[in-house]
């Protein structure tokens, strides 16, 4: 017989003492991030915007061409359509996804560990968020190498799996499976930092309480209790990965050491934005790209949203 | 009677004598050539070459190991049995013009001629020479004395070509390491393009990981097949065949792959697809446009285009003496007006073979096709279809030339025909994208006006106005919906779902065997009616037994198996149960599956990472639910989870094995009694 439990409803909100009314406007409070945000946010993003619908090359002043560059993406640029999008896609599926779960499973068996362990490892599994791009060149493509003094192909040529080495990172089908392994690697970030704080500040009375109500093993542990109670957490997780993924535009540069990547195999929306603006001075068409690709992150994040909010 | 018996004889004996002649009108060739068919089977199709004259039929030719052309004339190596050799120069005009090396040479296998001179491989002088035109030695190629030579290696050059550059390539018995490399001044460069050997089979891994040293080194060498001959084409791409172990496999497309390869200069294989071809061939040679021919010992020959696909193939063993055929081809060569000239070793004689007009239809195609000139040659690649409709060759030309005409839908047509996923999802992608660019601005307008109605509906409920009307559900519906709310619990708290389950508080045996019956169809859609660029099965191909029985049988011993095993090990569910909660743990591929199938129809090669991504967690999910069901509906612990699950499998597998000891079992027991009755009868009429 099993008894079932529903998730714990949220504390009673505590009631705040009366706050005695102060003279000060609530604008001077605001001010200094309203100030910031204005500068540092909401201006760049207009301009950017503002820029997707002109034509800007950076040395003659932007002309405007309404939705050309909206029209010219979605209808004549091939490589957006056939490599991007999909790079983009999969890219998104594995490590988008995939890093989500592994960060939510990785922070839960470290929640489990003793608190010096726990934090050892903690930093241990975050620093590669952070150190990023220096180990991809040196590290990774040491690792991925195309010689066959390349860590991965020496070691698959002794094991007879491969007769002669792959060139991992100039090669188009392999590329992208590459960026793929270093980006999971690489994505403990901030996400699974929150997920961590979030599952450690659970109060343990509720674990113990639900014990007692009937439950029997760390499955329904996780169900039951520790997802509903870190649900904000996890929204937090959620929006970081998709803004992580749909951002990137490094991984694949650094490995194969160019952009475009080979055959665009590793061209994200991130590198096709770089390519466009930085390399090819292309600055309206780059913000309509980026415009579009803030859109995206917009409707997915509203996704996870709806996924994890709480519902009041 | 007996008259009629006489006008029977008399109608006999004419057609006996009107047949043969009849026969012989028909077709002049004395064997038949094919091609591929669109299933990647070998079909019979016109005759592409004619067997012409005989050339050099008694005229002191002793043992002839290679031919080659240039400028109009043959020259021939020329092995005495006994030993000795030398290059015949033949012209089709003047006769024997001249010949070179005579006692310099002791058996000259391999040649190679340009402006500059001729090149000898000779086996048995372990030598490659170069002589003048005049016979004068030039240059003697002995054993490389190079630290990149190895004091095992085996020099026994038997093939010889030079590039434009005066690169000399040789090929020799036994050297497996590849190509032997030289400069133009004859100093060894190193290997090239060698074979490479073939995948371990599981059981030599096993003895790699295992043995010892002296136990590997008295295994049978796994060392690569050395080449047996190569040639350079005019582009300086060479080109070479290997002679493999005959392989015993006979089905009607039987070909062994990978004997004739493309090299380019850095002696990687260019095609990198496998080649049909045959375990024995002997020579080859490059022609224009990137062909090239080869010919095995057995006196079969292959044509190929540039990208390595089988143009024709004909010829074969000579069992009378009838032309066209080979008692042991040994050399083969093209002239500039692309007939063949096949060296038969040991008739000592050279047969020519002429295209026939099909032939050179087929040639200027692949030209046109190869050089861009795509409206030109569309009449002929319809020409060609017209007369052979089930050529892979024809439909593969036809397709390219259409697609490149910007005719997407006539293209994917023709790659479907031949099966050809990745260029037909090509055109998918094409065809897509144009529909795109017309609709785009219907698609946006339409899309803006259904956000702006439904900002207004939101509108109006807010202010009121809408008033929200509340309709009957009929019942049906309404009972659909409650099922539907189970999968939806199945979805989103499994443990909850299974409980209710177990409870018989949700669902029953009658919504079990609907949802089976939903995962059936939709595995008979996944497996079947996929877009073609993601088909699984070819339904024209695979008998609908074997696709239903692979989901019938696992579905139906996975629930017998999951009753009876757990029900020996203390679970608490019933028949019911277990075949219930194995129905509602498909859940996630009968509503992941139609998203799956739907896509394939929508999504090219480009985006298959959505559909396998997809299809796998319908998969996996679905297995995970089935694997949670079994804790769930007998109330076991995740331990004895772990131990019923393998038991089940091992259920399922030992009913199989089982099932068909019965059956034959059974057969025998049905013969006995057959034979038995048979006997009675025999001893009762006897």
């Amino acid at each position: 017989m099993k008894a079932r439990i529903k998730a714990m409803p949220e504390a009673a909100a505590v009631r705040q003492p009366p706050v005695k009314k102060r003279k000060m406007p609530p604008w001077t409070l605001l001010a200094p991030y309203a100030v910031v945000f204005v500068v540092f946010i909401v201006i760049p993003v207009a301009a950017a915007v503002l820029l997707s619908f002109t034509y800007f090359n950076t040395i003659e002043p932007p002309r405007w061409i309404g939705l050309q560059n909206y029209v010219d993406l979605f209808t004549t640029d091939t490589t957006f359509l056939k490599y991007v999008v999909p790079n983009t896609i999969a890219y998104a599926l594995f490590v988008g996804v995939g890093g989500y779960i592994l960060a939510f499973f990785l922070a839960w068996s470290l929640s489990q560990l003793t608190r010096g362990v726990r934090t050892v490892m903690a930093v241990i599994i975050y620093m590669p968020s952070l150190t990023g791009g220096i180990l991809i060149s040196k590290i990774w493509a040491v690792i991925f190498d195309g010689s066959e003094i390349g860590y991965l192909n020496y070691w698959l040529m002794r094991l007879n799996v491969i007769q002669e080495p792959i060139s991992w990172l100039t090669s188009s089908d392999w590329l992208l499976p590459v960026m793929i392994v270093v980006a999971l690697w690489s994505s403990m970030g901030v996400g699974f930092l929150s997920i961590l704080s979030g599952i450690t500040n659970i109060d343990k009375e509720i674990y113990e309480a639900a014990y007692v109500d009937g439950m029997k093993n760390r499955w329904q542990e996780i169900i039951y209790i520790t997802i509903p109670s870190i649900k904000p957490q996890m929204l937090f997780g959620a929006v970081m990965a998709i803004v992580n993924t749909f951002q990137t535009s490094g991984v694949g540069v650094a490995l194969s050491g160019s952009n475009p990547t080979p055959n665009y195999a590793g061209q994200l929306i991130g590198t096709h934005i770089e390519d466009f603006g930085f390399i090819r001075n292309e600055m309206g068409y780059a913000a309509a790209v980026s415009v579009v690709t803030l859109l995206f992150i917009k409707v997915m994040s509203s996704g996870a949203n709806k996924l994890f909010a709480e519902k009041e | 009677m007996k008259k009629s018996m006489k006008i029977m004889a008399a109608f006999v004996l004419v057609l006996a004598l009107l047949l043969p002649h009849m026969t012989a009108a028909a077709s002049e060739s004395t064997s038949y050539t094919y091609t591929m068919s669109v299933d990647g089977e070998w079909i019979r199709t016109q005759d592409a070459y004619m067997p012409g004259r005989i050339l050099l039929y008694d005229q002191s030719l002793l043992a002839p190991e290679d031919l080659f052309f240039y400028e109009g004339r043959m020259y021939i190596a020329d092995k005495a049995p006994e030993g000795g050799g030398r290059i015949v120069v033949y012209d089709r005009k003047e006769g024997i013009v001249k010949t070179l090396g005579e006692g310099l040479l002791l058996g000259p296998t391999g040649l190679f001629v340009n402006e500059e001179a001729v090149f000898v491989a000779d086996r048995e002088a372990g030598a490659v020479y170069k002589l003048s035109h005049d016979g004068d030695v030039l240059m003697t190629l002995g054993r490389p004395d190079s630290y990149l030579f190895s004091s095992q290696s085996h020099y026994l050059p038997t093939g010889v070509a030079v590039t434009s550059q005066g690169v000399i390539f040789v090929c020799g018995e036994g050297a497996y390491e590849g190509l032997m490399q030289f400069d133009r001044n004859g100093v060894f460069q190193g290997y090239f393009a060698a074979n490479s050997t073939k995948g371990l089979t599981f059981m030599e891994q096993v003895q790699e990981l295992v043995f010892n040293e002296e136990q590997l080194s008295s295994l049978m060498n796994r060392i690569p097949n050395p080449i047996t001959n190569i040639d350079i084409s005019e582009q300086d791409l060479i080109y070479s065949v290997t002679q493999l172990e005959a392989t015993t496999l006979w089905s009607v497309a039987s070909y062994t792959e990978n004997a004739v390869k493309y090299h380019n200069m850095a002696g990687r294989d260019i095609i990198g697809e496998p080649i049909p071809g045959e375990h024995n061939f002997a020579d080859l040679v490059a022609g224009s446009d990137g062909r090239c021919y080869a010919v095995t010992t057995t006196g079969i020959i292959y044509e190929y285009d540039d990208s390595g696909n089988v143009v024709f193939s004909f010829g074969g063993l000579a069992t009378s003496d009838r032309s066209g055929h080979f008692t042991y081809a040994s050399a083969i060569e093209l002239d500039e007006e692309g007939k063949l000239y096949i060296l038969d070793k040991e008739r000592a004689c050279i047969q020519v073979f002429f295209p026939t007009e099909f032939a050179q239809l087929t040639h200027q195609a692949l030209y046109n096709l190869a050089n861009g000139y795509y409206a030109e040659s569309e009449a002929a690649w319809l020409e060609l279809l017209s007369r052979n409709g089930m050529s892979w060759l024809a439909h593969m030309g036809y397709g390219r030339v259409l697609y490149q005409q910007l005719r997407f839908e006539e293209a994917a047509e023709q790659f479907r025909i031949i099966g050809d996923r990745a260029d037909y999802s090509e055109c998918m992608w094409e065809i897509r994208n144009l529909w795109f660019q017309r609709n785009l601005p219907g698609l946006l307008a339409v899309l803006i006006v259904l956000t702006v109605l439904s900002a207004l509906r939101r509108f109006l409920k807010k202010k009121g106005w809408l008033k929200t009307r509340t309709k009957k559900t009929p019942p049906l519906l309404l009972h659909i919906k409650r099922h539907a709310g189970y999968l939806k619990g199945m979805l989103k708290n499994p443990f909850d779902e299974f409980y209710y389950l177990k409870k018989r508080q949700h669902g029953s045996p009658a919504s079990a065997t609907v949802l089976f019956l939903l995962a059936f169809v939709l595995y008979l859609l996944d497996m079947l009616g996929r877009g073609f660029a993601f088909r699984l099965l070819d339904p024209s191909q695979t008998s609908p037994v074997s696709v239903v029985v692979l989901f019938v049988v696992p579905a139906f011993l996975w629930v017998a198996g999951n009753f009876l095993v757990s029900a020996i090990n203390e679970g608490e569910g019933s028949l019911a149960n277990v075949y219930m909660a194995t129905a509602y743990s498909l859940t996630p591929y009968i509503v992941i599956g139609p998203l799956v199938i739907v896509s394939t129809y929508v999504l090219t090669l480009n985006e298959a990472v959505i559909v396998h991504y997809l299809w796998a967690i319908a998969l996996l999910w679905s297995a995970g639910l089935l694997c949670m069901s079994v804790r769930e509906i007998h109330g076991y612990t995740v331990k004895e989870t772990v131990k019923i699950i393998p038991l089940t499998l091992f259920f399922m597998i030992m009913a199989v094995i089982v099932c068909v000891i019965l059956y034959l079992i059974g057969q025998q027991v049905v013969i006995f009694f057959g034979d038995f009755i048979n006997e009675v009868i025999y001893h009762v009429k006897s």
